[in-house]
């Protein structure tokens, strides 16, 4: 169903403001291309892919709820998509310290000594590792999305991999 | 601003390592993490049909104006219980929005019911309501330092650090956050300082990075001379006479009276084998979950009556963080990071005998000073939050509770007044589970009081416009108060006001606000 029909749809008996079709065709586009790369990054933040297909579809509904005062969509969204996966990991990190959470169990095909190691990390370093290494993004970029500037980046990554190897060494 | 953050400059095992090591590390870990990301993912995701997406927008949209129409009532109906309005008469500052700050008060002068579980007859999460001002906030150019690094001094001053992207740093301090100057720090790299009492200290590294080489830095005239103190943060011995081998580093470092205390936190690898041999034990007998990852990192206490540093304490786990009033220190320390983890509060009022400090319900961050007085917020599993303080004998009164939020950072505490960020309904047990309109991220709400006692609550959405679950870092000074929000967009001035801005481009932004006392 595209975005304009389902505008019109969506609440029954009541008027309803249709999308320009400039809006509609936009957000599919970014919708179609987008989607599956965003809860790649996600996954690679959180620990399921259950919990990044959820952040994805919120990150999209904050889009859409903002389309016509965006800019840069793209850029929204992945902001939207690490913020929303850096959420997680610090309200998980909060339940694990007063015993509310236990650490998540991966499947044994899953199971990597580096990623597991990786998952001890603070939040913050954990995703300024993933952004870095696996999202494949600059300092600058990581700085932007994480809200620093480029050289805390810097020294978040350098002290990340140091806490990362005293992990994979133990 | 958050004191649990450690400062970049503080010496970790492998920060001197040569580039090409880290590189060689990242590039594994980055293959590590697409493996994973690849197994979890390929041809297992299923893309909803956009049409969902959009309902869940437009769903969101009612809930969020529904909560606003709840919230714009219960402050209409403060007001005419009897409540004042007082507004700030200050003229607006040319070129800016006037600055204002409103009160409301209910007429039995109560928020939210404590115990009460911040649900409405129908299920719906009804907002705290506020029985405080609120404040209003202006977005302001970046300030030269770094946010979280920010703290405030006993005058109404904030002091942090700035770092140039070449690793220079530089400690800074503002009158009014607009405005900021350099402090003569001492001729070390800061790795924590404290600037709430009348004594300032700085612990630094004076010959690099050598983490055995920390000093500590006292000044009594606000940063224009300092003094030196030495402490051997070298191997030590143990009860038993062996040797705790591992590296060690100042975490933090505060000053009562003329008593400073400083918290070393060090990785005891003796200790942590034989825990470890320990918990995989209970693990096999038992079916625990394993052994509390952290648990042997132990954080040593450190006291000097103006001499020597001695050490008269060592407690289990790291990342701890250390408080002081002008009579009582407190030191906040988390287990480990595992399920197993505890957090201990214990205070001190000559920084050499310690007793634990209990607060009613789950104080999971630390303590906030201002003059004689300490604050914190606990999380009252499914009973929202409670504010309590303590005065002169460590035994904390709560000042203040509201239904239905959970603490989402510690307190922040200033001449000004307090303030806190908490976020909408916890996700527990219980009724909670219930609540119907969290999908995603519960909003982020900020909480302002100027006595502890009164609090005025707004979204952080209509506070600052930005989205919800944004992270806010508060720094208060004396007439008026720094808002670092992260990750967000920057405003559209074609827009209307801050809660229907636009968003351009990722990044933090900056808000102050005004206060008038």
């Amino acid at each position: 169903m595209r975005v304009m029909e389902a505008a019109l749809v969506m609440m029954s008996g009541e008027a309803v403001v249709v999308e320009a079709p400039s809006v509609a065709a936009g957000f599919e586009a970014l919708y179609e291309a987008e989607y599956a790369a965003m809860v790649r990054l996600a996954r690679g933040l959180v620990d399921t892919t259950e919990q990044a297909e959820e952040i994805v579809q919120d990150a999209y509904t904050k889009v859409f709820d903002r389309w016509n005062s965006l800019k840069e969509p793209g850029g929204y969204l992945r902001t939207a998509v690490v913020n929303g996966s850096r959420s997680e990991l610090r309200k998980r990190e909060v339940r694990r310290r007063i015993g509310l959470d236990r650490p998540l169990d991966s499947g044994p095909d899953e199971r990597d000594h580096m990623v597991d190691a990786l998952a001890k990390l603070s939040p913050n370093r954990k995703t300024a590792l993933v952004l870095r290494f696996y999202a494949d993004l600059p300092e600058k970029e990581i700085a932007e999305l994480m809200g620093v500037r480029p050289g805390t980046v810097k020294s978040t990554i350098s002290r990340a991999l140091a806490e990362l190897r005293k992990e994979i060494d133990r | 601003m958050s004191r649990r953050r450690r400062g970049p400059r503080q010496a970790e095992p492998g920060r001197d390592e040569p580039a090409g090591f880290d590189q060689a590390l990242g590039a594994k870990l980055g293959r590590a993490v697409t493996r994973t990301v690849d197994n979890a993912t390929d041809g297992r995701l299923t893309k909803p049909a956009i049409s969902l997406i959009v309902e869940r927008a437009e769903a969101q949209s009612k809930a969020r104006r529904a909560r606003r129409a709840v919230g714009s009532l219960a402050a209409a109906v403060a007001i005419f219980a009897g409540g004042q309005a007082v507004w700030n008469a200050l003229p607006p500052p040319s070129g800016q929005r006037v600055v204002v700050a409103s009160q409301s008060q209910m007429a039995d002068g109560s928020g939210l019911e404590a115990g009460s579980d911040g649900l409405d007859g129908a299920g719906l999460w009804v907002p705290p309501t506020p029985n405080g001002p609120v404040l209003d906030w202006v977005e302001i150019p970046a300030p030269p330092i770094e946010g979280w690094t920010a703290q405030p001094t006993s005058d109404g001053r904030v002091v942090g650090i700035n770092w140039s992207d070449d690793g220079g740093q530089q400690l800074m301090i503002t009158s009014d956050g607009r405005n900021w100057s350099n402090v003569n720090a001492p001729p070390a790299e800061v790795a924590a300082f404290s600037v709430a009492g009348p004594t300032w200290v700085v612990v630094g590294f004076p010959g690099g990075r050598d983490i055995e080489q920390q000093d500590v830095y006292l000044s009594s005239d606000q940063g224009e001379s300092w003094d030196r103190l030495s402490i051997d943060l070298g191997a030590r011995p143990r009860a038993d006479e062996s040797v705790v081998s591992g590296s060690a580093y100042i975490q933090a470092a505060a000053v009562s009276g003329d008593r400073v205390v400083v918290l070393a936190t060090r990785v005891d690898e003796e200790t942590g084998l034989a825990e470890i041999e320990t918990a995989e034990q209970l693990s096999a007998g038992e079916g625990a979950a394993g052994f509390a990852e952290g648990m042997f990192e132990t954080t040593d206490i450190y006291l000097s009556e103006g001499d020597e540093f001695e050490l008269v304490l060592t407690v289990t786990g790291s990342d701890a963080a250390l408080v002081a009033t002008e009579s009582q220190f407190f030191v906040n320390v988390f287990g480990g990071r595992a399920d197993l983890a505890e957090t201990n509060t214990i205070f001190s009022s000559d920084g050499r005998g310690w007793e634990p400090a209990s607060t009613p319900g789950d104080a999971i961050f630390p303590p906030s000073a201002r003059g004689s007085e300490a604050w914190v917020v606990s999380w009252q599993v499914n009973d929202g939050l409670a504010i309590q303080k303590v005065a002169e004998d460590a035994d904390w009164e709560v000042a203040a509770e509201f239904a239905g939020l959970s603490p989402f950072g510690p307190i922040e505490a200033g001449v000004a007044g307090l303030a806190l960020v908490a976020q909408a309904t916890p996700e527990l047990e219980g009724p909670l589970d219930a609540e119907p309109y969290v999908e995603g991220s519960p909003e982020t709400w900020l909480g302002w009081s100027p006595d502890g006692a009164s609090w005025g609550w707004q979204p952080t959405t209509e506070a600052f416009g930005t989205p919800s679950s944004s992270f806010v870092e508060i720094a208060i000074g004396g007439g008026f108060v720094l808002a670092l929000v992260q990750g967000t967009g920057a405003i559209d001035p074609t827009a209307g006001g801050p809660a229907e801005s636009g968003f351009a481009a990722p990044g933090s932004r900056w808000f102050l606000a005004e206060v008038r006392n």
